[in-house]
């Protein structure tokens, strides 16, 4: 089986990119012929589906080789996909053109631009490539776990590392299914936790049946999805925008005309009056939440006169159930209306500190952003070089010289997808300013309605200064998934939504298989089998991992169901926690003789100790419950999801001096 | 705390231990490049602010493709892979 499957790696990705061509155009037929989206749509996602589990049925296994990493036989080029489609997560799909979108390219003065995340997110293979992937190769091992249980001869390490893979990889792994909920539920038009529980069947059926390999073929094939949807898209917008189809020139091309046009907008007086009243809401929003008893007593009898009078009025329902959505009326917790308050004065500073363009206006000089992209890169880098989920792809190729060639190839796949997602994130800045800023709300651009219509909605518009004309300051775009939106804003064909949505699905499908087969290697080879049985027959150890990995998937859904979930920020923090678990103890252990296990223990309990505190003691909802104030919390002006920093020199120092200290007393 | 229990049968193949060895001459030139690369790229965005083209021409398109090379650069011929064949 395994010699005939190397046979036909190529004639598989073949056959799937000639597949996804066959079914675009024939969709493409069938949207011109005037069939309904929602079908056009629905069959991108079947399609995905069937192929993804049909891949993992015919490469079901029950040998520990084949199952834990995929027979140590993949070639370069075929891990280097896999590993590019594993890393490429809904986050970074669907997220990074709109994060350039909103946020600009170097930030707003404050917050890291978009730059961080792309350069942070591609220089993190260069680290993996010089300094892990060989070496994680050569020792034969089957988890990261067991890699530092076998360097530092320690079970407890190895217990240890398997309970920071699965809290790095659980962070990382309920974002991904929030992300596939929110495609599979776009794209099929059912409830979101429906869309849920069957993109889920796709990724159980392929990772359950076949573990590592059936998980490496499948991500061969999603990787070829991702690059083809992402790059066919982009040459797609930029045919329509300058009429030919390289998308960095296009959007070389428009950059200046959105200079201009992004100037005109910040020196327009209606702009101007716009920023001025969301300015007076943030300090009205300041006081009540620094008085929120009396502020609330205010609020409410405020609202009930309001009320009193609509109902006297013979005002609609609709209208008093509006009045009544007020979070003074509707809290009955002190602590969740300032919550709410704060949400509130967060989206609208939001609207103001944005930028138009693609950088703030007089940005000069040394300010906490670029502190904050600095720390935010390093974060991503080492982050990306000390995933889990990402470190096992180097067991799955026969040479250490195969596990770092494939690196290099999964870069070369990734940077294909960021150089469209950066050009792309360009070409729609100008639909925004020059289509929908200026136009009256009365009359906005077909795509803006159709945009603020969805079930998902990507755009919220809300006249702040009651010109009824749209300024800048009153557009919110939904920027963690704002590009499935792109079809739309360019008006180019509904079947490029389903293309990019087949795309976001294998991004964010591929990178769940990853994580659920760490996850589930963690619990059953690492805990389990490590301490309760250590004699265990092979099979017994796949069963049990199959088990395992199926319980962590449906619990995992479970908890993205029930909460709203940030996919960027949970993401971002993931990469901190990771960087600073594993990165100082893999680099000490494979380039230092003098560590030991003791140092091993220090580094990863400081690093991630670290790294988890600062990023719950500065979440809202821990600051809400314990009344902490984010200036008595925030260390060296840093966001939470830069912990990273702290984390990884710690864990970095702890390493070192748990090392000596260890031996000078033993001695 | 628990004792390393002996290898069962499904990693019976693995070495016993790990050894620790040096980092080649060329990923130790490739991080420093990575890391001068990252930092003047980005110092050069943030004393040209106003120069979007260049943020976006060199910083969002080029760089990617030079950590690209450069991963390509570091990678080959370190004597891992050397002592592996």
């Amino acid at each position: 089986m395994t010699m005939r499957l190397k046979s036909w790696p190529w004639r598989l990705l073949l056959l799937s990119f000639a597949g996804l061509v066959l079914l675009t155009l024939l969709l493409l037929l069938a949207d011109f012929a005037g069939v309904p989206k929602g079908v056009v749509n629905g069959f991108f996602l079947v399609v995905s589906i069937i192929g993804y589990a049909v891949i993992g049925m015919f490469c079901r296994t029950t040998i520990p080789e084949e199952y834990f990493v995929a027979g140590r036989s993949i070639s370069a080029p075929m891990n280097g996909m896999a590993t590019a489609a594993d890393w490429l997560s809904a986050a970074s799909f669907i997220g990074l053109t709109g994060l350039l979108l909103s946020d600009g390219f170097v930030g707003d003065g404050q917050h890291p631009g978009g730059l961080a995340y792309l350069l942070g997110w591609t220089g993190g293979f260069c680290l993996l490539g010089f300094l892990f992937a060989a070496k994680l190769n050569l020792s034969k091992t089957i988890t990261i776990p067991d890699f530092l249980g076998r360097r530092f001869d320690s079970a407890a390490v190895r217990w240890l590392a398997a309970w920071g893979a699965i809290l790095c990889s659980s962070v990382y792994l309920v974002a991904q299914i929030y992300g596939i909920g929110l495609v599979a539920s776009m794209l099929s038009g059912l409830t979101f936790e429906l869309g849920v529980f069957i993109a889920l069947g796709g990724v159980l059926l392929c990772s359950f049946l076949g573990g590592m390999r059936a998980v490496t073929w499948t991500q061969g094939v999603q990787c070829v999805v991702i690059v083809v949807s992402m790059v066919v898209l982009a040459m797609a917008v930029s045919f329509k925008t300058q009429g030919h189809p390289f998308v960095t020139i296009a959007a070389a091309q428009s950059l200046p005309q959105i200079q201009a046009r992004a100037k005109q907008i910040e020196s327009d007086p209606a702009e101007l009056a716009t920023r001025d009243v969301i300015s007076l809401r943030m300090s009205n929003l300041d006081v009540k939440i620094a008085e929120p008893m009396y502020a609330r007593d205010i609020e409410r009898q405020n609202v009930a006169r309001q009320v009193a009078k609509a109902k006297s009025e013979n005002a609609s329902l609709r209208d008093i159930q509006k009045l009544e959505t007020n979070p003074a009326w509707r809290e009955t917790s002190v602590d969740r209306l300032v919550g709410a308050w704060q949400a509130e004065r967060e989206v609208l500073g939001e609207a103001i500190y944005r930028p138009v363009g693609f950088q703030v206006p007089y940005l000069n000089g040394w300010n906490a952003g670029w502190n904050n992209s600095l720390a935010l890169i390093f974060c991503l880098m080492l982050g990306t070089a000390a995933l889990p989920h990402i470190l096992v792809r180097s067991y799955t190729t026969a040479t250490p010289r195969d596990a770092e060639r494939s690196i290099v190839w999964a870069l070369a796949f990734i940077v294909i997808v960021y150089l469209c997602a950066s050009s792309l994130a360009v070409l729609l800045k100008s639909f925004v300013l020059n289509e929908l800023v200026g136009s009256h709300l009365d009359q906005l651009p077909d795509w803006a309605d159709r945009l603020k219509l969805r079930k998902l909605a990507l755009l919220s518009i809300q006249d702040y200064n009651q010109d009824g004309i749209v300024q800048f300051a009153d557009i919110r775009l939904f920027s963690d998934y704002l590009v499935l939106g792109v079809p739309e804003i360019t008006h180019i064909s509904s079947v490029f939504t389903g293309l990019l949505a087949a795309g976001a699905l294998a991004a964010a499908l591929s990178t769940a298989d990853g994580l659920l087969l760490t996850i589930s290697n963690a619990l059953a080879q690492d805990l389990y089998f490590q301490t309760a049985e250590p004699n265990a027959p092979p099979l017994r150890r796949v069963m049990l991992s199959k088990i395992l990995l199926m319980v962590v998937a449906l619990l995992a859904a479970w908890f993205a169901t029930n909460r709203p979930v940030s996919i960027l920020f949970w993401v971002t923090c993931a990469f901190s926690l990771a960087a600073s678990t594993f990165f100082p103890v893999l680099l000490l252990g494979i380039y230092w003789r003098g560590m030991n296990r003791v140092g091993a223990l220090m580094a990863m309990v400081s690093g991630l100790g670290i790294s988890a505190y600062y990023i719950a003691v500065n979440h809202p909802w821990v600051q809400m419950r314990l009344h902490l104030q984010a200036s008595d919390t925030v260390w060296l002006g840093l966001d939470p999801v830069c912990s990273g920093v702290f984390g990884v020199p710690v864990g970095l120092l702890f390493g070192y001096l748990g090392s000596k200290l260890s031996k000078t007393l033993k001695n | 705390m628990p004792q390393p229990s002996t290898a069962p049968e499904s990693e019976a193949p693995h070495p016993p231990t790990i050894d620790v060895m040096a980092l080649p001459r060329r990923a130790l030139w490739g991080v420093v490049g990575l890391v001068a690369l990252t930092v003047g790229s980005l110092g050069l965005a943030w004393l040209l602010p106003d120069v979007t083209l260049l943020h976006f021409l060199w910083v969002a398109q080029a760089v990617p493709v030079l950590y690209l090379l450069l991963a390509w650069w570091g990678t080959q011929d370190t004597h891992l892979n050397d002592d592996a064949s």
